[in-house]
């Protein structure tokens, strides 16, 4: 609590000159990095420092108020404070987007404790996730002890008892929550916390961004169902978002609220001179644009980093890098067990109280170098860091200049360092950097109005009131919605009401995050006890949690021994193993309803709905620091299946035969078009890649290729059998699939399928321009040898030229595949 | 045709995928209309009258959607091997389950019990059934509210309000966890305030619970009833089927089990009643019943 303290003072304190120390040996490093690497720093961009812009206290606040935030050291604020602020208090919505510790929480602490001391109103704060509500609530609590303000700020979330709920509905003058609480535990319960919405003023809504795709969709649901309730009581209250840097705040606050958002999107924070430098590992081999791994450079990197005494964060873009960079760095820092740790992992699906002494250990800084996923890429209060390092794109320029933000406070200097991974989009972007520095941050997208969960929060609000004729809820008209509930049993019209009467709780049916809920608690049975070593959520149990994979947790490895699907238990035990396991999935995809078709001159490209199976089929042993493979293992687990939207591609049969020497090299095309369009989708989407996934099969779900160890692709039945290509002729028809990753659709395969021109073209010329010779990671895929006949590369030129619409005939000659007549 | 489509647009993982329709598919919005037409070719029956279901109940209507039931049981009579006289003796906690301090005045004893949509609880489960029990005029009497529609339960509420003295006790089986919170709930929806809360209330799980917590199998009203009262329910119908009975008459105008719910409640008030008089009187010598063998 006491190093918050100091933390608070500091943030808001105007810039000292920088810290001699700290400040020159992150010049040093810059420099030994950039005189040593030369050939690999392929970017290097510098933020220049920034004074601040300050402004006076709102006329009329609270003198109280003023009195906690002198004795704060605060005696003016950032001028986005105040502005955000004036918004709130004039009654308007707004949103603040500024960089990463800009002070963004005194923008609503303000107006919030204003209205409580001069009028008596409560404040409701959502945070998307309990780990920040819990800091957030100290630094209010810190705040109200500076001048008594006498302000109860109570946590209601999932940990918060039985018999202390009562006290917090009736007592919280600012409740502090989370989405997944308001939609479960709090609205439809409203009744019960009748008073607090009935002098409810101000929703806080922290981390916007966050709150995109699927998840985003679901809040602004929550939230047409939170302003329900609050009307139901006598409330319109003001709405007061915080975001980090998006392209488009006040467009995503309207959609989330439903209403005109003021957004306020310049900084009057101090800020430090920050380097930031793109870093291209070292081509290891030139005909396969082959090059060094990006994890034994980020880990380098870092090294060099923490050696130089300077406190460091290692970002990685899976669970699994995090747990072998910490192994890597852990090596080099930790050798010695009778001392400390230097280096500490930090995920999703470790418990509670080990995050809670992560965090503590970071803000006393007693640990150099800390390794994580996105968990602490939103505002855990982790304190003070020097560098950070990406070991690759995280996926959209958003986050990475919030992972980047998190090096660099109180005006020190920093330095960020990129280091691209052998994927198509780290290496467009080695080659562009200019896309990561030039072009404003992505646009967040949500539907709300996506029909499946626009139905699920429907159920939701027409249990916590009933519907009345003409009562809107979105654009749609709502009477035939409520109808297919009225058929469903779940609600009945009487008159012009339509009330719930099953017996059920749909709030409980419904996750805002997940497709399936039900985490895996993950069980270590080493020696015959059942101590629970962490959680796993369900979309990543099947590629985590199969029998005989390696479970890492703090860099150390557990073998599973056995899973319990159903009971969603996974049993370990310690192992000594020296590698790791990687999971080896396939995917098989039905059409099941055209929405849309357009043909081309040798193609066809449609969309529509699709049931799509996903199996894993079995993993691979990868030995540590050589990642040689040294074995496969079988995967027994169900089949994870939805329904989705997809947009897809056909060549025409005549065409197809007469465009590739053999099926082989037809199957290899369509795989390496696939992958290019996947990524190309992403990015014209302004989507994560694991948003859409992909797929070559039939479309009728008989067979689906997989791309083996080599980089060829080949058949597989609907039991996992392989198939010869050429087996049967008349039923080989590819059809290349992207679709939306999620049940229902989130509504991606519509715009792709209105982009397809500009998608194929950019693909195409993607491939075209990769300097390899057959294929590589950074276009098609990685090709071990280049074959005879026609090689991957050539062949998903053919495809994506032909599904272009231009007339291409492949010549069976390497290298010239593709480059028929245009 | 229409609803299979929407259904399966709906469907959720986990449902056997349909087959794919004939002829093209079609956008969100086409979709929309076509609901639309289903709407309106099944709009629904205006509010349902049904003079009948008033006197198959044997009750009158209270106001339009709540038709009232009153019926007397005489004192005399015994509710399983318990005489419902012992509830006109009653005078105070003798045995100390009840946590109840001073006297107890019978005639401002309230028996209360709810039928509901369901159990979990939450703005939308609706009590349709609320019944009270009290001693009157030398019998126990059972007062029920039925709902027959939604518009009623404003005028169910109020007839309630009215029915409770200021001095009345409530007595309850898990009231304090489940009736009491549920009937608050709908107090604030329909802008009449907690009604209940404040209110002097005596459940009689928690006395059970005090008082046989070891010598039960466990603390359910049906076993209360068979070891402490020597009861045995036989064909009543199952608790848990009152909320379908009650949706079927929502729904189709099927009102034929509505009976078997008011008589449910009856029995339940009645042993509530019952229940108390045994555990009141628990500071008395003796066992009072055997245990069933």
């Amino acid at each position: 609590m006491d190093a918050n303290l100091d933390r608070d003072a500091d943030l808001f304190q105007p810039p000292g000159p920088p810290e001699g120390e700290a400040g020159a040996s992150v010049e040093r490093l810059v420099a030994a990095l950039k005189r040593r690497n030369r050939d690999r720093i392929v970017a290097e961009w510098l933020q220049p420092e920034r004074s601040a812009r300050t402004a006076a206290f709102p006329a009329g606040l609270d003198a109280r108020i003023v009195d906690a935030l002198g004795r704060r050291g605060i005696q003016r604020l950032y001028s986005h404070q105040a502005e955000a602020a004036a918004h709130a208090l004039a009654g308007r919505h707004v949103v603040v987007a500024t960089p990463t510790a800009s002070g963004k929480s005194l923008c609503y602490h303000l107006p919030v404790l204003q209205g409580l001391l001069a009028d008596g109103t409560r404040a409701l704060y959502l945070f998307p996730t309990k780990a920040l509500a819990q800091d957030q609530v100290a630094e209010l609590l810190a705040l109200n002890a500076a001048a008594n303000l006498g302000v109860r700020a109570m946590t209601f979330d999932g940990d918060t008892p039985a018999d202390a709920r009562r006290v917090v509905r009736e007592q919280g003058d600012i409740v502090v929550s989370n989405p997944d609480m308001l939609h479960q535990g709090i609205l439809p319960h409203h009744p019960k916390w009748a008073r607090f919405f009935e002098s409810l003023r101000y929703v806080v809504i922290d981390e916007l961004h966050a709150y995109r795709g699927v998840f985003g969709s679901h809040m602004a649901n929550v939230i047409r169902r939170l302003r329900r309730v609050c009307r139901f009581h006598g409330r319109e209250p003001v709405f007061i978002l915080s975001s980090a840097t998006i392209a488009n705040p006040g467009e995503l606050a309207e959609r989330l609220v439903g209403a005109p958002v003021a957004a306020v999107t310049e900084s009057g924070a101090p800020q430090g001179r920050r380097t930031v430098l793109v870093w291209n590992p070292p081509l290891v081999n030139a005909d396969l644009n082959l090059r060094a791994s990006a994890r034994s450079q980020t880990a380098r990197v870092a090294r060099v980093a923490v050696k130089a005494g300077l406190a460091s964060i290692v970002f990685a873009n899976s669970r699994l890098t995090v747990e072998v960079l910490a192994k890597y760095l852990k090596d080099v820092f930790d050798r010695d067990p009778r001392r400390p740790p230097r280096v500490a992992a930090y995920r999703g699906g470790y418990l509670p109280g080990e995050r809670r002494d992560k965090e503590r250990k970071l803000r006393a800084g007693k640990i150099d170098c800390v390794v994580t996923t996105s968990a602490l890429e939103l505002g855990v209060d982790i304190g003070a860091l020097d560098v950070a390092v990406l070991n690759g794109y995280p996926g959209s320029i958003a986050a990475t200049w919030q992972r980047l933000g998190r090096a660099g406070r109180r005006g020190k200097p920093s330095l960020g360092v990129l280091v691209a991974s052998s994927e198509l989009i780290d290496q467009f972007l080695a080659r562009h950097p200019e896309h990561l520095f030039g072009v404003s941050p992505e646009h967040a997208r949500i539907d709300p109005d996506q029909l499946l969960i626009l139905m699920d929060h429907l159920r939701c609000a027409a249990f916590e009131l009933p519907f009345r004729a003409g009562e809107t809820f979105g654009p749609h008209g709502l009477e035939p919605l409520l109808g297919y509930l009225v058929e469903h049993g779940v609600l009945h019209r009487e008159g012009e009401a339509w009330h719930w009467i099953a017996d059920s709780y749909p709030a409980n049916a419904v996750s805002l995050r997940a497709v399936a809920d039900g985490n895996f608690t993950v069980i270590d049975v080493t020696g015959g006890g059942q101590d629970i070593l962490g959680e796993v959520d369900y979309s990543a149990a099947p590629l985590t949690l199969y029998e005989g994979a390696i479970y890492l947790h703090q860099a150390r490895p557990w073998q599973v021994e056995r899973l319990d699907w159903t009971g969603r238990k996974a049993f370990v035990t310690r192992t000594r193993a020296d590698y790791y396991t990687d999971a080896i999935d396939y995917t098989r995809l039905k059409v099941l309803d055209v929405f849309g078709e357009a043909r081309g001159a040798a193609a066809a490209c449609a969309h529509g709905e699709v049931h799509v199976v996903r199996r894993v089929a079995g993993y691979k042993k990868i030995r540590y620091y050589t990642h040689e493979n040294v074995g496969y293992g079988p995967v027994n687990l169900p089949d994870q299946e939805m329904h989705t939207t997809a947009v897809w591609w056909t060549l025409d049969k005549a065409v197809l035969d007469a465009a590739f020497p053999s099926r082989q090299a037809a199957l290899d095309g369509f795989l390496g078009a696939a992958r290019a369009l996947h990524h190309v989708a992403a990015l014209l989407s302004m989507s994560e890649p694991r948003d859409l996934g992909r797929a070559v099969g039939d479309g009728a779900a008989t067979w689906s290729a997989v791309l083996g160890g080599d980089g060829r692709g080949s058949l597989r039945t609907l039991e996992g059998a392989s198939l010869e290509p050429d087996a049967d002729a008349r039923r080989f028809r590819p059809t290349l699939h992207l679709y939306d990753n999620y049940p229902g659709g989130i509504g991606l395969s519509a715009p792709l399928f209105a982009q397809r021109d500009a998608l194929v073209g950019r693909a195409r010329d993607l491939v075209e321009a990769c300097p390899c010779l057959a294929g590589c990671p950074a276009c098609v895929g990685p090709v071990l040898a280049p074959r005879e006949g026609l090689g991957a590369k050539q062949a998903a030129l053919v495809v994506l030229g032909l599904l272009a619409g231009r007339s291409s005939v492949a010549s069976g000659q390497p290298g010239e595949g593709g480059h028929g007549p245009h | 045709m229409d609803l299979t489509e929407l259904r399966r647009r709906l469907g959720r993982p986990g449902f056997p995928p349909a087959a794919p329709p004939e002829g093209r598919g079609m956008a969100d919005s086409d979709l929309l209309a076509r609901l639309e037409a289903v709407r309106r070719r099944g709009q629904t029956a205006p509010m349902r009258r049904e003079p009948a279901l008033v006197d198959r109940l044997g009750g009158f209507e209270l106001a339009p959607g709540v038709v009232e039931v009153v019926r007397r049981h005489a004192l005399a009579l015994r509710h399983g091997r318990v005489p419902l006289a012992w509830l006109a003796e009653i005078d105070g906690d003798r045995g100390g389950l009840l946590r109840w301090r001073g006297r107890l005045d019978p005639e401002r004893l309230v028996f209360l019990d709810t039928e509901t949509t369901g159990l979990a609880g939450g703005a939308g489960t609706v009590a349709f059934l609320i019944g009270v029990a009290r001693l009157a005029a030398g019998t126990l009497q059972t007062r029920q509210w039925l709902l027959t529609a939604f518009s009623g339960e404003a005028a169910l509420l109020d007839r309630l309000a009215v029915e409770l003295g200021r001095d009345d006790v409530l007595v309850s089986f898990n009231g304090k966890s489940f009736d009491a919170p549920l009937i608050n709930t709908r107090g604030r929806l329909l802008g009449r305030g907690e009604m209940l809360r404040g209110r002097a209330h005596i459940d009689l799980l928690h006395a059970l619970r005090r008082g046989h917590a070891r010598s039960l199998p466990d603390c359910r009203l049906k076993t209360a009833e068979g070891r402490l009262l020597g009861l045995d329910r036989g064909h009543d119908l199952p608790g848990d089927q009152a909320p379908a009975a009650w949706r079927d008459w929502l729904r189709d105008g099927y009102g034929a089990r509505l009976n078997e719910v008011l008589a449910h409640n009856r029995a339940d008030l009645l042993s509530t009643a019952a229940l108390l008089a045994v555990l009141a009187g628990e500071g008395m010598p003796g066992p009072i019943f055997a245990a069933p063998s």
